[in-house]
């Protein structure tokens, strides 16, 4: 993030009412590359471990994490100036967002059949994902000869040292 | 400020997909639609001890790559002809070019030929199989998301691109030890 970036983004905390961001934040809205994809792949996967539905949450306690949710989304409304929030804490928006995340599995992930738009938009948005891993693990078109190749360098290889 | 919840969001959506497809059996609802299968089990791949045949079967299989390289128009029956070589049974790298040559097979054929690509590597790569910890897995399963997509059959293709992810996680685990 460029030093203008930085100041922009001071100055609109500063706008809402907002303590100034701290290096962590700032660490994870500008991640990029490999800590992009290091930073979806741990939400995915705490996401994962979490259970499909829980039987215990009843009608009342799943309107009430709706409301939660609608509530955490609404903090992008302007605070007034004088009000002073706590000092934030690393990881915050993550933790929040991840408690979210939950949430919302909870009431809007349910077994059985669903309309074929929420699959199609869920595959797309995995597909793009699922792509840039790839890239990231070096995988690309053309790159199989090569692998091929060294893989039988290393077996001719092995195969004189134990000759 | 703004930026970061966006990009917050973009996460809970991920995490919210990838909890909706993991873990699920594929289950057939009322109106007959499938719900995405997320299912990977997985295995370390063991070097084995050097053979002739193994040699012999490397080395026919890195031919076949490299003419493909050589003739795009045949890619796909080049492909196809070394995917049927037998390969020795004590070879463990096998799985691995196997997977390279079906995940490269089905990336030729798409888009035109998606069902031929979806039908060559759902048996390559089921829910129910253990696929070695490799890049070749991940690749071969998002092939398969691809192609699943290409035809429509978006449970298949979010639950397999699901696999794919959790199988890369692991790969990069395996990186950072």
């Amino acid at each position: 993030m460029s030093d203008l970036d930085q100041d922009r983004l001071k100055q609109e905390l500063q706008t809402l009412g907002e303590d100034a961001p701290t290096q962590d934040e700032l660490t994870l809205a500008t991640a990029d590359g490999d800590d992009a994809v290091d930073v979806a792949v741990v939400a995915a996967l705490v996401g994962i471990s979490e259970p499909l539905e829980n039987a215990e949450l009843s009608e009342m306690s799943q309107a009430r994490a709706w409301r939660k949710v609608e509530g955490r989304l609404g903090l992008q409304a302007p605070r007034p100036a004088a009000a002073q929030s706590a000092r934030r804490r690393p990881w915050a928006m993550v933790a929040v967002g991840l408690a979210a995340a939950a949430a919302v599995t909870f009431i809007i992930v349910r077994p059985g059949p669903q309309p074929d738009g929420e699959h199609h938009e869920m595959a797309i948005a995995l597909q793009t994902q699922a792509r840039q891993g790839l890239s990231t693990l070096g995988v690309e078109p053309g790159g199989e000869s090569a692998r091929a190749q060294q893989m039988l360098a290393d077996y001719e290889a092995r195969m004189e040292g134990a000759g | 400020m703004k930026r970061a919840f966006t990009r917050l969001l973009a996460g809970l959506v991920l995490a919210g997909s990838l909890a909706g497809v993991a873990g699920c059996e594929t289950q057939r609802g009322p109106g007959d639609e499938a719900v995405p299968d997320a299912r990977l089990e997985t295995h370390a791949v063991l070097e084995s001890t050097p053979t002739a045949e193994g040699l012999e079967y490397i080395r026919q299989v890195a031919d076949a790559h490299q003419r493909a390289d050589d003739n795009p128009d045949k890619a796909a029956e080049i492909l196809r002809e070394a995917l049927a070589i037998t390969a020795p049974e004590d070879l463990g790298e096998a799985e691995i070019l196997r997977l390279e040559l079906a995940a490269r097979l089905g990336e030729t054929l798409l888009p035109e030929r998606a069902r031929e690509a979806r039908e060559l590597l759902t048996e390559m790569v089921p829910p129910e199989k253990s696929l070695p910890i490799d890049r070749a897995s991940a690749h071969a399963l998002v092939v398969l998301g691809d192609a699943a997509l290409a035809e429509g059959d978006d449970a298949l293709a979010a639950g397999t691109f699901a696999r794919s992810i959790r199988m890369m996680s692991l790969l990069r685990q395996e990186l950072k030890q």
